[in-house]
């Protein structure tokens, strides 16, 4: 098979990807994540090449994961942080932030900036891979697309699914990433939350909206949970997590709502008991864990695929 | 009076097409200025004896449109505070080549001019430097914080032509005695309305666009509540109220509604609200962050249909410089601005050339609605026996480059830079004397 994909320079948007994009992505995530649990580990497509993550917000899971994924291609990760206090996340140009990058010669550059559309604004000034590990309430494309594997395991297709969106999703980079794939995959879905959460003209997007969030997990193949951020919340728009759990979060009583095979996601770090109860979180739905083995898995593929690595002549 | 030129200078302009909307007049005739100040226009060749006897300069103007020089009430110019993104000398350079030939710029330097010292310094800059005539509007409230009222008194009698602070009055009992006592005082109190609470973080119109690429909304009531709040305010004291830089189609229902009750009300827009929506945001480019923010299709279109309506009463410019350094930040810390005052003009006649506006009332909104509500309309943006002998010479269906070579000002935020406008200010004429000309520049 030819390659008929558009190659990729960088990963900014789910939005500006096509559907056969999206599949190669998947793809080879699957490939690398069967590799990996049927024993092995290294796989020596970035011999020599050097991986710099910037990140101007803190993480747990995207940065480890993009570590172990780099390093596991042979790369060498350099981690680089900035304290969001500090006026360099501010203020510092990005156009200064992309000079000194460029003077250290990596091949690869990661980042993630509190800002919406920082790597946008940096994409046209650097001539490496640009990968976004998250911007801002934006996009984290990343993210969608290892949900999107996880789905794919449990289903099969991502087309034709009932999937749910559950929290702050006007401050949700995850739920942005996510409404374009699904919607690209061909699933109908739902967002959900208190009404002071929704995003203004959401329905636009194409998904339905509801405040109701039995009405939401009713029938729905997939639910994901959104972590509610109190980093970047205005406190007037909860009266409290104690209300939000009760109204807004996801415990046995709406659990109890799910087909048999659904499944509950969570892109992490979890707040039990504001937005899931530790028994769902941990319980028979739940694939949070699968996640967090299959966001290693599909950096691994975006790191190959943007490195423009003949996977598909090599791994037949 | 302010103004750099102490000569006292004779021009003839010859066989351009005058536009006059004080007399609704638009046909080709000649136009004369004596000793620095309009004499009159009249069939061409009427004053050619005299001109001859005055040794007067001539100019032709044949294809051309003339017109008084254009008034801008709305402009920030950073001297004293920050003279290297703009100072009175730049500006006035960048006014010229827009067509404007008076400027009344906002109190928001650096110190504040909110007492009659300030207004007094800054009117002696302006005759050190300045190109074009520059006025002085003086603060609403001290170190304009929304507190305490400013000396309006004081700065009234030491020139300051209107007071305003540029920005949102939050107290609204603060804005009731500044109405109070200003139009007791004969002034007009210019309010810039956003209720600061519903606007919050928000960097650009509230929407789908918003909402697609993670930028927190400022929605179209942020403007609308304040709005209401002054003409409410305006009612209540039978003052004189100007309200500037507005953005949305809900503005205008209510200023429409409190006009046609007898409100005492004016308002402006800018250009880049008649010419730019959230659509332009899409690259995260930060030249289109302003303030108010870029609204929709819907608001735009309402705002062009009441240019020629007459619920909008005048345009200005908004000149706002950004330093590169304010500027090129993401798009939640850049600074808001944009430079208006060299494509005020042609995002106008595009307007004209698309018939979406009348060439007379064009005028009208740049030149005799503006000079009138700052109380000089016998001095500029007239062409009245004995007005200041301030001209734009102008080729609407000629179009121009914008960019670095032609740009006077010294900070570059435009989204225009680069582009191709529609609309060439030939000459401007300040005094009687030319200021600036498409071939040579400032002059």
């Amino acid at each position: 098979m030819g390659r008929i994909i558009e190659p990729l320079k960088h990963l900014i948007t789910i939005e500006d990807l096509t559907k056969d994009q999206i599949l190669e992505f998947l793809k080879l995530g699957k490939f690398f994540k069967d590799k990996i649990q049927s024993g092995t580990k290294r796989f020596p497509i970035l011999n020599g090449k050097t991986v710099v993550a910037l990140f101007y917000e803190a993480s747990t899971r995207t940065r480890g994961s993009f570590e172990i994924a780099a390093k596991q291609l042979g790369a060498d990760f350099v981690f680089m942080s900035a304290d969001a206090s500090t006026s360099v996340s501010k203020g510092e140009s990005l156009l200064d932030t992309a000079k000194n990058l460029e003077a250290m010669n990596p091949d690869f550059l990661v980042l993630r900036h509190s800002c919406s559309g920082a790597p946008q604004q940096l994409v046209n000034r650097v001539k490496i891979p640009l990968i976004n590990a998250g911007d801002g309430f934006h996009e984290h494309p990343t993210q969608a697309l290892l949900d999107a594997l996880t789905i794919q395991e449990q289903f099969g297709t991502i087309k034709g699914l009932n999937i749910t969106i559950i929290g702050d999703i006007a401050h949700s980079r995850v739920a942005r990433s996510n409404i374009h794939l699904l919607k690209k995959m061909g699933a109908k879905v739902t967002v959900s939350g208190p009404a002071t959460l929704l995003p203004p003209e959401v329905e636009s997007m194409g998904v339905a909206s509801t405040t109701n969030i039995e009405k939401a997990v009713s029938g729905a193949d997939v639910v994901m949970m959104l972590r509610i951020q109190f980093e970047r919340q205005n406190a007037k728009q909860i009266p409290s997590t104690s209300e939000y759990f009760r109204f807004y979060g996801l415990h046995e009583k709406n659990a109890s709502h799910l087909n048999q095979n659904s499944i509950i996601m969570h892109p992490g770090p979890l707040n039990r008991g504001v937005e899931i109860s530790p028994e769902v979180a941990d319980g028979e739905h739940s694939v949070i864990l699968n996640q967090v083995t299959n966001g290693v898995a599909i950096r691994m593929a975006v790191l190959t695929i943007l490195s423009g690595y003949n996977w598909e002549k090599n791994f037949s | 009076m302010s103004g750099k030129n102490k000569n006292n200078f004779s021009l003839l302009v010859k066989n351009g097409t005058i536009i006059d909307p004080e007399k609704k007049f638009s046909n080709k005739a000649d136009l004369y200025i004596y000793e620095g100040k309009i004499h009159g226009y009249d069939k061409p060749g009427s004053f050619n004896q005299k001109a001859k006897n005055d040794k007067a300069e001539i100019l032709d103007a044949e294809g051309s449109f003339v017109s008084a020089g254009f008034v801008d009430l709305h402009c920030t110019i950073h001297e004293p505070g920050a003279e290297h993104v703009e100072s009175i000398l730049t500006a006035s350079h960048a006014a010229a080549a827009g067509g404007f030939t008076t400027v009344v710029m906002s109190p928001d330097t650096n110190p504040i001019i909110d007492n009659a010292f300030m207004v007094d310094f800054v009117q002696r800059k302006v005759k050190e430097s300045a190109l074009v005539n520059v006025l002085v509007m003086g603060a609403l409230s001290s170190g304009c914080k929304g507190e305490k009222l400013a000396e309006i008194g004081s700065m009234l009698e030491a020139g300051a032509v209107a007071i305003g602070d540029s920005k949102n009055i939050a107290d609204s009992y603060l804005m009731r005695k500044a109405l109070e006592y200003s139009n007791s005082l004969g002034a007009t109190v210019f309010s810039f309305p956003e209720d600061e609470t519903l606007a919050g973080k928000g960097v650009m119109n509230e929407g789908l666009n918003s909402n697609r690429l993670g930028l927190r909304g400022i929605p179209s009531a942020a403007e609308e509540i304040q709005v209401s709040r002054d003409l409410i305010l305006a009612k209540h004291t039978k003052s004189k109220i100007h309200i500037q830089s507005i953005s949305t189609s809900g503005s205008l229902e209510i200023i429409e509604r409190a006009k046609e009750s007898g409100v005492l009300a004016s308002c402006e827009t800018n250009p880049q609200y008649f010419h730019l929506t959230s659509d332009s945001i899409s690259t995260y480019d930060s030249n289109y962050k302003v303030y108010p923010p870029l609204r929709s299709d819907k608001d735009v279109e309402a705002i062009i249909q009441a240019l020629s309506s007459g619920v909008i009463d005048l345009v200005s410019s908004a000149h706002y410089p950004v330093s590169k350094s304010n500027k090129e930040l993401t798009f939640e810390f850049a600074q808001a601005g944009m430079i208006n005052l060299q494509t005020t003009f042609s995002l106008m006649i595009d307007l004209v050339n698309k018939k979406k506006l009348n060439p007379i009332r064009m005028i009208e909104l740049l030149t005799k609605s503006p000079a009138k509500l700052i109380g000089k309309s016998e001095e500029v943006g007239s062409l009245k026996k004995g007005a200041r002998g301030d001209l734009v010479i102008f080729q609407p269906k000629k179009k121009w480059q914008f960019s670095e070579k032609n740009l006077f000002g010294s900070s570059k935020n435009s989204p225009f830079l680069g582009r191709t406008m529609n609309g060439v200010v030939e000459y401007t004429i300040a005094n009687g004397k030319i200021v600036y000309s498409e071939k040579v520049g400032i002059q």
